[in-house]
């Protein structure tokens, strides 16, 4: 093994391959590590249209017909109680697949495209003169290898290795709610048919509970129910007792589909929470997809994001190590792409949970259109859609926040106004601004250590943004409610006690 | 149509027919959204009172929260379908 490439990837997902093959395709010595064995299972089955932009581009779409996967015509969302639904076709061929078999395909291309693929894992980075130069990896046979690379690639997914590493930022809770995913495989599940053949299935139920079901074979369906940590709790508290409530209580038309159905996998579990890591690019180092940013996984952006940022990560990669001088505006420039994107991506996940009453009338409107490109991955533009705009004013504007004198003040009630889809979890939040002295109270739907941990890691960034001084934050629990002061003078930021 | 006209007309249908009967404390600026008397079935039966009161209808790209923030938004969006339709 030579002790030197170009480029250290760091993670064998669609994010680190895509990047390989493209860097390997290029002429650049490329090293791709991954620590599992492949193939190897993995949840993310549907792809959106960028993704399949990326796999007409290379050349792949024989491989997706040669594997079967399923074409995706689009994404069917059945509201509460299926009393409504609304359909998105997707605007370019696009798939569902079995990650096992697509991880594994993009790593042969990426292999036989010239690059070196090890199994093992990397412990650490080396640095030389404020650069990250390297990484040590230890492979099977307890082998310490001290490994150097003009450019180190963190793609290592949720691990965030560079973050864990202190090279990167720490890891930031981006939104209030934690939630628990249950998944499996099932057949004998009444199938799609006509023009929504293969289409994905979300069902919703209520703010952070939903459930997907996503064709990945003939007669297999993968489904999967997502809810915050304290309803798992509520429901059963294990995974099968979990899964048994979702297929029954959840939407009743997902329980119609699977009066027949039969498990055929085991049970999995994630827990998974929307976060964020900044600064994810530095000297010698960059991070792509989930090692850096990680949202809501209701619209199946995740593999479809990682490989749009592969792609602009290649291209940097690729001028940064023809003119090193312009290393740092080329990785600068790769970031604010990111950024651009992946907030659009936030912003639509946001404002379909915070505002229900209003998604499906935003698909069939004007900004219909913008939410079909949106949907389809397509956010990383330029300049914002006329919908990227109209749901950024509805996230952070309320006549609720004029209420409040501008200033410090307000712009707290903004960070709350903005971070909470108002969930049953937290039924009010009211506050108190008196010159430059300002109090948060939260009133909490539940006694719960999860909701409380939620609220705690808000407390903290609120802090860490505005500073401690002057500011009181206070939470109460149900069984608290008799010591809650007045409130006649307080401003209410929401307040869904009683509804 | 007068704004008051407009704005007790909508008062009284999400005083009764929404919050069916809870709505006493409700005005003009009560904020509908942040204290979640507008939900998805709200919705569809709140468009539906205005095409059959007002005989407007709201457009799809109108249903958007800052036209649905407090009955003083929806009349205002009310009244500029009324003035589209050309008889305000």
């Amino acid at each position: 093994m030579p002790d030197h490439y170009d480029v250290i990837i760091v993670g064998a997902g669609p994010a680190g391959t895509a990047t390989a093959m493209i860097l390997a395709e290029r002429g650049l010595s490329t090293l791709v590590i991954d620590r599992e064995q492949f193939p190897r299972y993995h949840v993310g089955e549907s792809l959106t249209g960028t993704a399949g932009d990326f796999i007409a581009r290379y050349g792949l779409a024989d491989d997706m017909a040669r594997l079967d996967f399923p074409r995706k015509p689009g994404v069917k969302v059945v509201g509460r109680g299926a009393r409504s639904e609304f359909y998105v076709p997707v605007l370019r061929p696009t798939w569902q697949v079995r990650r096992a078999e697509f991880d594994d395909l993009l790593l042969q291309r990426a292999i036989a495209a010239g690059a070196e693929h090890r199994l093992g894992s990397v412990r650490s980075v080396l640095r030389e003169d404020g650069r990250v130069s390297g990484v040590v990896l230890s492979t099977e046979d307890d082998q310490r290898h001290e490994l150097r690379a003009s450019i180190v690639v963190d793609a290592s997914g949720q691990g965030a290795f560079l973050s864990r590493q202190g090279v990167a930022g720490p890891r930031r809770v981006e939104a209030f709610n934690r939630q628990i995913a249950l998944y499996s495989q099932f057949e004998g599940v009444e199938p799609d048919v006509d023009e929504y053949e293969n289409a994905t299935v979300i069902f919703y139920r209520d703010t952070y509970h939903w459930a997907w079901l996503i064709p990945v074979g003939p007669g297999t369906v993968s489904i999967g129910v997502v809810l915050p940590i304290t309803t798992f709790k509520l429901r059963g508290d294990s995974p099968d007792a979990v899964m048994k409530w979702g297929l029954e209580e959840l939407n009743p038309e997902l329980t119609r589909r699977c009066e027949g159905a039969t498990q055929t996998e085991p049970m999995r579990i994630t827990r998974n929470y929307s976060y964020r890591i900044e600064p994810f690019v530095g000297p010698g180092w960059l991070c792509i997809g989930d090692s850096h940013r990680f949202t809501d996984p209701i619209f199946s952006f995740g593999v479809s994001f990682a490989l749009t940022e592969a792609q602009a990560a290649a291209e940097a990669i690729v001028e940064a190590l023809e003119e090193p001088a312009r290393e740092e505006a080329l990785l600068e420039s790769y970031a604010e792409y990111c950024t651009r994107g992946q907030d659009r991506a936030a912003q639509l996940v946001r404002y379909f949970w915070k505002f229900p009453a209003f998604f499906a009338y935003m698909t069939r409107g004007e900004y219909g259109d913008d939410i079909l490109h949106l949907l389809a991955g397509d956010c990383f533009s330029e300049e914002p859609l006329p919908a990227s705009v109209e749901m950024k004013k509805s996230i952070e504007e309320s006549p609720v926040l004029e209420r409040i004198p501008a200033g410090r003040g307000r712009e707290i009630a903004r960070r709350v106004y903005q971070r909470f889809d108002f969930f049953q979890g937290v039924d009010a939040a009211l506050m108190n601004v008196i010159a430059d002295k300002a109090t948060v109270l939260f009133i909490l739907s539940e006694s719960d250590i999860d909701l409380y941990d939620s609220l705690h890691d808000f407390e903290e960034q609120i802090i860490a943004d505005f500073g401690r001084e002057d500011l009181a934050i206070f939470c109460f629990t149900p069984d608290l409610t008799s010591t809650i002061p007045p409130l006649d003078h307080m401003l209410k930021i929401f307040d869904r006690r009683g509804r | 149509m007068q704004d008051d006209e407009i704005s007790s007309a909508l008062t009284g249908f999400i005083s009764e027919k929404i919050l069916e009967g809870e709505g006493a404390d409700l005005d003009d600026d009560t904020p509908l959204l942040e204290w979640g008397v507008i939900d998805s079935i709200a919705m569809v039966s709140l468009l539906s009172f205005i095409q059959s009161r007002f005989a407007v209808r709201i457009p799809d790209g109108e249903v958007v929260p800052r036209n649905f923030h407090s009955i003083a938004a929806i009349g205002q969006l009310v009244k500029r379908a009324l003035l589209e339709r050309g008889d305000a």
